[in-house]
């Protein structure tokens, strides 16, 4: 009997179910007690602080002891229904949940790479090399004396500027605005641009005036929203490239946002790689 | 090994960021740009400023609904003199601004833009389908769908989506961002906080107030009327984003819409007003909006009967409604500074010493407030390149004013040191800033115990008057002995309108219970004379009403005047404050008109005379 018993064991068939029983109860065992996991929620005290502070953050106050309690079976109610949906498969092919998981990658990937300090050479390089993001507008500087018409006519006041224009005999003098009119705001303007000349003379003929007629000599008279103006124009800066030492900051921000695009193309591109794409729409039948 | 470590390092992510959008972090490093602002030059002596700080784009859900496309990148281009494309024009200021706050309403922020997104989190959805439909029937049922929540102030779940708010919220502190350039552009992150309680007859009463934030340092999300529709609940949060983040103003609009409780002399809740009410008040919400594209909220030609300016702009009709709002108390600002002066007297403190500024509130994205230069407003509701014929005609529209009754404006003027966030700001705190009906007029206000008549003859007189005396805004110092107060108006035509008329000094006085107004003209162009009444002779008018055109040949390009008050109570509580008139000048409506060879609206005046209005000087009796 014994010996059967033991013949009995030693089929390999038999092995086999109780070996498949043992891993069976094994299994189930577990899989018990990862379902009794599944459906265990802690609220733990660090997420009730979290709570608290997504609370503070958005209202601004702390939440009563009733909110607070709201706020925490919200939660609860939350996390039974998100579990619940996982258990149904909700989660997939469902393209909110695909967009949101894609973009949550994207920025995890994301400037991922701490980009070190920039020298000098490296500012001076991108500068060099990308002079056209420096640019600047072109500019005037600029004296003028003012002919009011108030309390008279702007007929004579522009008879006055003629007048006080053949006096100058185009030279640069001091004081020359005194031959004219108070003008409550500059007699000298430094650097403008068009847009600047537009918003402190109105978009009147002496915009353009400043930006064609000739340099260094008195010139006019021309009109600004004001009444009559003669210019004196001594320099004028072209459409240029802003020198590097004026805007170093700005090069350094440029360089650092051009390097990261670099480095979050760089790791796109290698993840890409680990990927076979078949363009199946592109077969022909 | 650097596999596991760059697991790790995303690992660290999830938990410390928990699933916040990427936009918050981006924003740090711009940071640096502020440190350009040491190399900007600065005038201890001020400059103006123009800029609007009331302003929605298409993240704004009404704007969405209506068919605003722009979002705020498009208003700072503009602002900044950029060309654009608005209702399938090309449009452009003609002179640019120098800062602007693009202030969407908080409740629903960005949703109604999200719900439309064909990509968006409602993508598929009946909502999607309903809100993108062009049929007028689906775009009536997705308008009904959408004010359900608005006008019980219950956000339907469904809209109040909270990541869509936040990221809305990200989108506009990125947009302020990237357009701030110190000394050249100044943008400030705001929003509006849309407050209208119903009255017993289900009207809504306008509380509104726009919010803006000195920096970028600020609560992750908006404070809603759906939160609370009490303005104290509205402090609370300002309050405690100062705590724990940038300064911050809150600026009520379109008292003229609220029915009578913009300046009520009780609190929402119905309680009588206290000292901690009136300070509260003041400390978080410096400024009043005096005028804007729903019309201006300065005074009601009933209310000022010999104020002979009165009657302009009005906008009458509650939001929404086909209701006249009610303005016998609490709704104009005029009034309310003789109310504020009455409370102070009993309480010790003035809950409506307010600065003054303007805006637009356009719902186009645009801040196009040039008169001969204006599009409309309100995207679909007052397309002016295709519906000209149509709003020129109206004589009333559904629920609310006809399109042709907004205003070309406001803006805002500062005097700042320099145009940069620091400065803007602390102007406006300080209320050294004024409102304007939409036009670039520069003006000047300071007041003291020793100014002369002389001063004004002096080429250096702003420094003096800052040496001895205050600015528009501030309060006159006690006085020792038994002076008048001076005061030095100076004001300075926009080069790109009309010529001005006059500058006047308003001047609401408060003793025992009893408040008056006076309006004097303190200098004015040309030789006219003040008749027996006291009245000053009209500027004239050159406006072609056919031709939609007017000459400079009256008005004078400058102003500047000293007036002595010489009628001083020194028991008296004082507001004063100036209005510079400009030429009349003809109203956009009749340039349309002009254009179009079309008659003039018989709705609004065919001219009028813009205009500024400086915050006042204070002065209060020694007790």
């Amino acid at each position: 009997m014994a010996i059967k018993i033991k013949r009995f064991f030693s089929e390999p068939l038999i092995q086999f179910i109780i070996l498949g029983g043992l891993l069976f109860l094994f299994v189930s065992y577990f899989q018990q007690k990862k379902d009794i996991e599944a459906r265990e929620i802690t609220v733990s005290k660090e997420k009730v602080n979290q709570i608290i502070l997504n609370y503070k953050t958005q209202v601004g106050s702390l939440p009563s002891k009733q909110e607070l309690e709201a706020l925490i079976d919200g939660y609860i109610k939350e996390e039974i229904s998100y579990r619940e949906a996982k258990k149904l498969g909700l989660d997939h092919d469902d393209e909110i949940i695909r967009r949101r998981l894609s973009q949550k990658f994207d920025f995890l990937q994301t400037d991922l790479v701490e980009i070190k300090e920039p020298t000098e050479e490296d500012l001076l390089l991108f500068y060099n090399n990308h002079k056209k993001l420096f640019r600047k507008d072109a500019t005037v500087t600029f004296s003028h004396i003012y002919f009011s018409a108030d309390n008279s006519t702007a007929a004579l006041a522009k008879e006055r500027a003629i007048i006080v224009l053949k006096q100058l005999q185009n030279h640069e003098i001091a004081n020359a605005h005194e031959k004219g009119d108070l003008f409550p705001l500059q007699y000298d303007y430094v650097d403008q641009a068009v847009v600047d000349v537009q918003q402190n003379f109105g978009n009147k003929p002496i915009v353009d005036f400043l930006f064609k007629e000739p340099l260094k000599r008195w010139l006019g008279p021309v009109e600004s929203g004001y009444g009559w103006h003669l210019v004196f124009i001594s320099s004028r800066g072209n459409t240029g490239i802003m020198p590097y030492k004026l805007i170093k900051e700005e090069v350094k921000l440029n360089y650092i946002d051009s390097v990261k695009a670099t480095q979050n193309k760089i790791a796109y591109d290698k993840l890409a790689k680990k990927y076979l794409i078949n363009r199946s729409y592109l077969d022909k039948k | 090994m650097r596999k596991i470590i760059q697991a790790g390092l995303v690992l660290l992510l999830i938990t410390s960021c928990g699933g916040k959008d990427s936009s918050k972090d981006v924003t740090v490093d711009k940071a640096q740009k502020t440190a350009e602002i040491d190399e900007i030059a600065e005038n201890p002596l001020k400059d103006c400023f123009f800029g609007d700080l009331h302003l929605h784009t298409s993240l704004s859900p009404d704007a969405n609904m209506i068919g605003t496309t722009a979002l705020p990148e498009d208003s700072y281009k503009f602002a900044m003199g950029e060309e654009v494309t608005y209702m399938g024009q090309k449009i452009k200021r003609i002179a640019p601004l120098d800062f602007l706050a693009v202030t969407d309403h908080s409740e629903y922020l960005g949703v109604i833009a999200a719900i439309k997104d064909p990509n968006g989190p409602y993508a598929g959805t009946d909502r999607n389908k309903l809100y993108n439909s062009k049929d007028q029937k689906d775009v009536a049922k997705a308008y009904a769908d959408f004010m359900v929540g608005v006008v019980a102030n219950k956000p339907a779940p469904e809209l109040n989506n909270e990541k869509v708010i936040k990221s809305s919220w990200q989108r506009i502190i990125e947009a302020a961002s990237k357009y701030n350039k110190p000394g050249k552009f100044t943008t400030f992150v705001g929003y509006e906080w849309t407050s209208m309680p119903s009255d017993a007859n289900k009207h809504s009463q306008n509380l509104h107030r726009c919010v803006i934030f000195k920096g970028e340092k600020v609560p992750d999300k908006p404070f809603s009327s759906f939160d609370s529709d009490d303005p104290e609940d509205l402090w609370t949060y300002l309050e405690n984003a100062r705590k724990t983040g940038d300064d911050v103003i809150a600026v009520p609009h379109n008292g003229n819409l609220s029915n009578g409780l913009m300046f009520d002399t009780k609190t929402l809740k119905g309680k009588p007003l206290t000292k901690e009410y009136a300070d509260r008040r003041m400390n978080n919400e410096p400024l009043t909006e005096i005028a804007q594209g729903k019309g201006q909220s300065e005074t009601h030609p009933s209310l000022s009967g010999n104020d002979e300016f009165a009657n302009y702009e009005l906008v009458e009709i509650l939001l929404s409604s086909s209701a006249k709002a009610k303005f016998q108390k609490g709704s104009y600002v005029r009034q309310a500074y003789g109310v504020g002066q009455e409370l102070q007297e009993k309480l010790g403190s003035n809950p409506f010493k307010y600065g003054l500024e303007g805006g637009t509130d356009y719902h186009s994205g645009f801040s196009t407030t040039e008169e001969n230069n204006y599009p409309g407003s309100h995207a679909s509701q007052d397309n002016l390149a295709k519906d000209y014929a149509t709003i020129l005609a109206a004589t009333e529209s559904i629920g609310g004013e006809p399109a042709s009754k907004l205003s070309a404006g406001g803006l805002t003027g500062v005097w700042a040191e320099s145009n940069t966030r620091d400065a803007i700001f602390n102007a406006l705190k300080k209320k050294e800033c004024f409102g304007t009906s939409g036009v670039r007029i520069k003006v000047r206000l300071f007041a003291g115990w020793d100014y002369s008549n002389n001063l004004i003859k002096q080429n250096n007189w702003i420094k003096e008057a800052y040496a001895s005396g205050v600015p528009m805004g501030a309060d006159l110092p006690i006085s020792t002995n038994s002076k008048k107060p001076k005061f030095l108006v100076q004001a300075i035509k926009d080069p790109n309108s009309g010529n001005l008329d006059r500058i006047q000094i308003i001047k609401v006085s408060t003793k025992n219970g009893k408040s008056t107004e006076k309006i004097f003209d303190v200098v004015w162009a040309g030789s006219r004379k003040v008749d027996a009444k006291g009245k000053l002779a009209s500027v004239g008018n050159t406006v072609d009403i056919k031709a939609g055109s007017y000459t400079n040949t009256i008005g004078a390009a400058t102003l500047l005047g000293y007036w002595e008050d010489t009628e001083f109570d020194p028991q008296s509580y004082v507001t004063y404050y100036a209005r510079v008139l400009e030429i009349p000048t003809p109203r956009w409506s009749t340039y349309l008109a002009a254009k179009h060879n079309l008659p003039v609206s018989k709705t609004v005046p065919a001219t009028i005379q813009e205009r500024a209005w400086t915050s006042p000087v204070w002065y209060t009796p020694a007790k």
